[in-house]
């Protein structure tokens, strides 16, 4: 890897953590866990850096962060937990609605949130959400469907639905 | 519902979180190092080293004969491992302790293995003693040990067979990465290894040595584990001693827990594809290992287009009357692709996908 590879990945990386984090903090719900899932994947688009298309690299890169989270949980049986606390303000307040979403996500399977992520925030084509996960349209359209539908019955008040 | 969803999501406010960009660098330079480390072919060659030994530490101390195909009767035997830079962990820190070590087998020695942490004017601080018993047979599981001591508190230190082409620590509990090293101890038939945990409670966590033969045998330091040969680089394994099953392939290795649920439980390798580059525009092999019960069949996989010199999927016995592995593999069309992008067997009825 040249010096001017290595710079460029740096660069890389400046530009696409933010976006990136956002990206696995919603799929995983923990910002600790969205940073070790962000960094392990970034460090494995190093090994492939100079093959890599850089117009291809973010969702390069956005695949490899998916890839990685499920395939922690599925290595994982319990909790990973860290022996020192992440430095972090005291009390970190959002809106409310952002608890509720990160929560409502969290209710949803790996997979349907990861397809309602990639639909609704990164605003991927069903097309494009089925090449990122390497699976078929079909199953993207039905991930969707019973992702935004569970959404629903948690985000929505009783009695306040809307076709 | 959609538009009140995007909304939700573009006005969101999220935890503060970042990256150090230089330290995912120095990750990814550690992960290439490691990667050629742990290939089979990177066993390097032993210097002959006299050295002085510290007389104390810890060891069991049993007697041990002199290896009878010892080039160097009555010599030490030596090799250092690691190196002078600090090790990094996740975070880009440099992790706490030494980084370059040495371990010794002294023939003269009741308590002949010897760890050390070796310094950057190259001045040797025993770590711990220990004993193995030699001579080492050529073949068959070999004697193993490992350990930590107080003075490096991230370590493991330990020797197994020099017949070994790959090994992993199986260290289930372990919550944090760590650099590997090995090296040949001269003609004793064994080499040292070297495991550097980011998180110092890692260490004394490790549960064992499992490693593989030229031959596609798969060991752990108890005895045999079953396992297949799943194509010419990659044997798997299942190993219920240590709760672990796993693969060697030709670029790496993986473990995970074996599954304990009641009702089929299918465990997936990969996620990230493995698929070593070997320059230009030709690739290796990408390859998919599941770990499905014996009773599973019909397997199915996906390949993606362009993918080529497709093998399977097939069902092969693992060899513990309990699980089967389900093998897929080609050739991926270009490094930002997916090579297989799905991978399913049916269980009582039922298809399970990956």
């Amino acid at each position: 890897m040249t010096a001017s590879s290595d710079e460029d990945f740096v660069a890389f990386v400046r530009d696409a953590s933010p976006h990136l984090l956002r990206t696995a903090w919603f799929v995983c719900g923990d910002p600790v866990q969205a940073e070790e899932l962000v960094q392990a994947a970034l460090e494995k688009v190093y090994l492939s850096w100079r093959r890599i298309d850089r117009g291809a690299a973010t969702a390069y890169a956005r695949k490899v962060v998916l890839n990685h989270h499920i395939d922690t949980r599925r290595r994982r049986s319990r909790e990973v937990l860290t022996d020192r606390t992440p430095e972090r303000p005291a009390a970190e307040t959002r809106p409310e609605e952002t608890d509720a979403l990160v929560r409502a996500l969290a209710t949803l399977a790996p997979r349907e949130r990861q397809v309602v992520v990639l639909r609704y925030y990164v605003d991927l084509s069903e097309a494009e959400v089925a090449a990122t996960l390497g699976i078929g349209v079909g199953t993207v359209k039905s991930s969707a469907s019973r992702g935004l539908a569970r959404l629903r019955e948690v985000l929505v008040p009783e009695g306040d639905h809307h076709a | 519902m959609r538009d009140d969803i995007s909304t939700l999501f573009h006005e969101s406010t999220p935890p503060s979180m970042s990256l150090d960009p230089y330290a995912v660098l120095a990750g990814g330079r550690r992960r290439r190092r490691r990667r050629v480390a742990l290939t089979g072919s990177a066993l390097t060659a032993l210097a002959v080293v006299a050295v002085a030994v510290a007389a104390s530490g810890l060891g069991s101390g049993r007697p041990t004969a002199l290896p009878a195909n010892s080039s160097s009767p009555g010599l030490p035997v030596s090799v250092t491992l690691g190196g002078t830079e600090p090790m990094l962990d996740n975070q880009g820190h440099a992790i706490p302790g030494p980084s370059r070590f040495a371990v010794e087998i002294d023939p003269t020695r009741p308590d002949n293995l010897g760890y050390y942490a070796v310094d950057g004017s190259g001045t040797r601080t025993l770590i711990a003693r220990s004993d193995v018993t030699l001579p080492v047979a050529p073949t068959g599981a070999g004697p193993v040990t490992w350990g930590t001591g107080s003075a490096a508190p991230h370590v493991v230190l330990g020797v197994l067979p020099a017949a070994a082409t790959s090994w992993m620590l199986a260290n289930p509990s372990a919550t944090s990465g760590s650099h590997s090293d090995q090296a040949t101890l001269g003609v004793t038939g064994l080499q040292a290894f070297v495991s550097v945990y980011d998180n110092a409670t890692d260490a004394a966590k490790a549960t064992g040595v499992i490693w593989r033969d030229a031959a596609g045998s798969v060991w752990d330091q108890s005895g045999p584990v079953p396992s297949a040969s799943l194509d010419a680089d990659t044997v798997a394994f299942v190993d219920a001693r240590l709760d672990l099953w796993g693969d060697f392939t030709a670029t790496g290795s993986m473990s995970a827990p074996i599954p304990t649920t009641a009702k089929p439980d299918v465990t997936w390798s990969g996620g990230d594809q493995r698929v070593a580059l070997s320059g230009g525009d030709q690739f290796t092999p990408a390859v998919h290992v599941g770990l499905v019960p014996l009773r599973a069949s019909r397997p199915e996989a996906t390949f993606a287009p362009g993918c080529s010199q497709r093998v399977g999927p097939t069902l092969i016995p693992a060899g513990d009357g309990l699980h089967a592995f389900l093998y897929a593999s080609c050739v991926p069309a270009s490094a930002s692709t997916n090579a297989i992008t799905g991978l399913s067997v049916v269980v009582d009825g039922t298809r399970i996908s990956s």
